[in-house]
């Protein structure tokens, strides 16, 4: 059963993508995301993210989280319209677009505030570019066993002790997870609500969670630590095992793409592609 | 030369007070044997394993006297490299020891870290994998494995490491009939090959465990107290003084011992069945065992404590963890829920208590006259509550007054009379002796009758225990079994168990409901679900030993529903006497 936020191993294309290539288009992807403000250009990554997440099969239900995230994200968003009255901000769009304004408000230093078309289109951008993020982000989860990662690294001169520390991280995640929900679940079976007004009241009514879970954390430190002492892990002599290395042509699929990512950013910083 | 050697071995945890966790230990493990350490829980035979595998006192803080000799050498002057060469140690708890992320990348860790050559690394895998039967799993996660497959890893991630003794803590305490079937499967490969094994028990297992063992050692409060062929130490008196107890078919034997010129202890069901098959041959059996009156449900007086109808739930995006299932449970009674991990039974139980809601809108779950699916949470733990399997997961506080407060203040319990219901409570469950304790050093099942506790001073009228007796010896076990007894005489509480452990059930249990694949396939009282081995084994579920001894010997008219061994005898001391 695929749980929110861990990898499926399922047949499909972008599973089977080599990491090194699906690693440099997500990242690319990422980093466009970030930098582009451009709804046009924002509409090809959407597309690219899109088709990822069909592709890749990723579960409806993990977006349904997006709604509480957007609207979360909301009142940062709102600000930046109100605060985007400006035309002269915007450098891409027509200026006779972003002109239009609907309401505004003069307050003195404090500068003017309303809703204009282009405080609209970055707002929009804005709420785009969270939902591009996710998108992105859960084709990457949902699709890349983290062994593959792991590999990759392996593969090169990443200290070994450092990718066992980064393992074992990734390993017990999950499991943390699991663990404060269990808990929880417990605490609520003696009465207990995490729910209030009062921050003072939720601070308190952390504690016992926190407390259990350290409690068990400490206990699994603990195992671990015999674990990997009866496994004799140590800094001594390791050997590479079972690291796959990219092709040639996983190799040039990757160099295109970062080339083609190379280019993007050489068009934003020299003829503002991709900017408002 | 004994393989590993312990002369006047003594080991002290750092903090601990009152004894050592071994005193005075001498002992000799020699090649090529299985040998088996019993005990009960504090026993000392944690710690014996882990001093065995040198982790202790390296990693496991304390004091050690006296010496351990690997091989004719002083344990002290192994490096760490030469030690896993030696001794491989297999702790109790698989989860925490699968360190890699798909079972080729766990099994090939120890060889890597080893320094070996990939060629050599990749024959070491192939071999632990096929002993422990894991050959095509390679790519799978190991978190997405069964418990008895990770317990089969924990022992492949060791034998890959070709040490020469395999050290196993409790290799079977936590797993269903299944698994513990598939890891007893591995330890008779290596006793068949003569390797050398030590493999720890406390008690409830043994059964399954003893008839591959070369010897058993008895640990009582850090000594050894028995040393022998495993069949002498069941017959030794001592095991009588010390709580230990023996196998049902142990048990059964001494007693025919005393009435009979019976005297051999047999170590498997198909050899007591030979013994006692031309003994009882031509008798008649009384059918007149006691068989547990079972109420009704919603049919007397009262509505029924427990009534579930249709309730079905998927978890996404399309796994049927319960698929329709119909349950009625009485007021008062202790109702067993068996089945394979994954059969649904604690999903079916964390929907009595509302933590999981059906994914069916014709669904009902009504416990006590109220509506589950409609009442709040405050309400719902009122009338039935849960303890959780692992108890660390339903401990918050640092003292044991704390922790049976906690819930009573959270309730607005009258402040005036929250300490001494807490310290009834704490009277009931026998936990005084432990009240100043910290809640780190409480030992294991301590800590499970400690959440029960907890959880009793909400006063439910149903509770739901998750494996409570995992980790209990028989001592514990059956002082647990009379609680429940005692408290659903005395206050006619309703409970449900859920647990693998059919000796515990067929003592504890008035009724048992068996599941598979999400649906109730077996429902009636204990003694005659029992006796119908062949739907049992379609849920993979064994009954008791005695029982499967009683069903072995029921081609001779001998009832094939006896539940224990003073049942057993009972029925055949009369004429086996003569």
């Amino acid at each position: 059963m695929p749980k929110w936020l861990e990898y499926n191993r399922i047949d499909t294309p972008v599973h089977n993508m080599q990491p090194l290539v699906k690693i440099s288009l997500i990242a690319s992807c990422l980093l466009l995301t970030g930098l582009w403000w451009d709804l046009r250009y924002l509409a090809i990554l959407i597309v690219i993210g899109l088709t990822l997440v069909l592709l890749a099969k990723v579960p409806l239900y993990w977006f349904k989280i997006l709604g509480v995230i957007l609207l979360a994200y909301l009142p940062v968003t709102i600000i930046g319209i109100l605060g985007q009255t400006n035309p002269l901000l915007f450098k891409v769009y027509p200026q006779s677009l972003v002109r239009i304004t609907f309401a505004i408000v003069h307050l003195g230093v404090l500068g003017s505030y309303g809703v204009s078309v282009g405080g609209l289109l970055w707002g929009a951008a804005s709420e785009l570019k969270i939902c591009m993020i996710l998108l992105f982000t859960y084709t990457f989860i949902y699709s890349t066993d983290f062994n593959d990662i792991i590999g990759l690294l392996g593969n090169t001169r990443f200290p070994r002790q450092l990718l066992f520390v980064i393992m074992i991280a990734y390993r017990f995640v999950p499991e943390t997870i699991r663990q404060i929900q269990v808990i929880m679940t417990a605490l609520r079976l003696r009465g207990w609500e995490l729910r209030s007004r009062n921050p003072k009241v939720i601070v308190e009514r952390t504690v016992p969670l926190i407390s259990s879970l350290l409690r068990q954390s400490l206990v699994t430190i603990d195992e671990v630590t015999l674990a990997t002492r009866i496994r004799v892990f140590s800094n001594q002599k390791i050997t590479a095992f079972n690291y796959v290395k990219p092709s040639r042509l996983d190799k040039g699929m990757a160099f295109l793409i970062i080339a083609l990512l190379a280019l993007a950013i050489a068009g934003l910083v020299l003829f503002n592609a991709g900017n408002i | 030369m004994a393989l590993v050697e312990f002369k006047n071995y003594s080991f002290t945890h750092l903090g601990q007070v009152g004894g050592k966790a071994l005193s005075n230990i001498n002992l000799k493990f020699e090649e090529g044997t299985t040998v088996g350490i019993l005990g009960n829980a504090g026993a000392g035979k944690s710690t014996l394993i882990k001093a065995m595998g040198g982790l202790a006192p390296v990693e496991v803080p304390g004091f050690a006297e006296g010496e351990i000799l690997i091989d004719g050498k002083d344990s002290r002057t192994l490096d760490p490299m030469s030690y896993s060469r030696m001794v491989g140690v297999v702790l109790d708890n698989p989860a925490t020891q699968l360190l890699g992320l798909t079972v080729l990348d766990d099994v090939a860790f120890g060889p890597s870290n080893l320094g070996l050559d990939v060629k050599d690394i990749r024959e070491r895998v192939d071999f632990a994998l096929k002993v422990t039967r894991l050959k095509g799993m390679e790519a799978r996660n190991p978190e997405e494995l069964s418990g008895g497959q990770q317990q089969s890893l924990a022992i492949a991630d060791i034998l890959a490491m070709r040490p020469r003794v395999l050290a196993m803590d409790e290799p079977v305490s936590m797993l269903d009939a299944e698994g513990k079937d598939r890891v007893l499967s591995i330890i008779r490969t290596l006793a068949e090959e003569k390797s050398t094994v030590v493999i720890t028990e406390s008690g409830l297992d043994l059964e399954s465990m003893i008839k591959y063992l070369d010897r058993l050692i008895v640990l009582n409060k850090g000594e050894v107290f028995l040393d022998g062929k495993p069949m002498d130490v069941m017959a030794d008196m001592g095991l009588d003084k010390i709580g230990v107890g023996r196998t049902q078919l142990a048990e059964l034997f001494m007693k025919l011992r005393g009435v009979s010129e019976i005297r051999e202890i047999p170590e498997s069901i198909e050899r007591a069945a030979e013994i006692l098959s031309p003994r009882i041959s031509g008798m008649r059996f009384s059918n007149n065992r006691e068989v547990a009156t079972i109420p009704p449900p919603g049919d007397g007086a009262s509505s029924p404590a427990v009534n579930v109808k249709n309730l079905q739930h998927m978890f996404p995006p399309d796994v049927h963890a319960l698929r329709g299932v119909d349950v009625s449970i009485a007021r008062g009674e202790i109702v067993g829920l068996i089945g394979q991990n994954g059969s649904g039974k604690t999903t079916l139980c964390l929907h009595l208590v509302g933590v999981l809601k059906p994914t069916n809108p014709e669904a009902s779950i009504v416990v006590c006259d109220l509506n589950v699916l409609k009442a709040r949470f405050h309400d719902i733990i009122k009338k039935i509550n849960y303890v959780f399997q692992n108890p660390d997961n339903q401990l918050f506080q640092e003292t044991i007054m704390h922790e049976l407060t906690y819930g009573l203040r959270l309730q607005n319990f009258d402040p005036e009379l929250i300490i001494p219901e807490a310290a009834r409570v704490s009277k009931e469950f026998e936990l005084d002796s432990y009240v100043q304790d910290d809640m780190d050093a409480l030992p294991r099942e301590v800590k499970t009758i400690l959440a029960m506790a907890s959880v009793m001073t909400l006063k439910p009228s149903v509770l739901v225990l998750d494996e409570p007796a995992n980790a209990m010896d028989r001592i514990r076990a059956a002082w647990f079994i009379d609680k429940l007894k005692s408290l659903n005489k005395s206050t006619g509480l309703t409970v449900i168990v859920v647990s693998h452990n059919m000796e515990l059930l067929a003592k504890l249990c008035t009724r048992l409901i068996v599941m598979t694949d999400g649906k109730v396939v077996l429902e009636g009282e204990t003694r005659k679900v029992f006796a119908q081995p062949e739907k049992l084994a379609e849920a993979k579920v064994k009954p008791p030993q005695i029982t499967q001894l009683a069903q072995l010997l029921s081609k001779q008219g001998f009832p094939n529903d006896v539940l224990t061994a003073d049942e057993f005898f009972n029925l055949i001391h009369p004429e086996v006497a003569k």
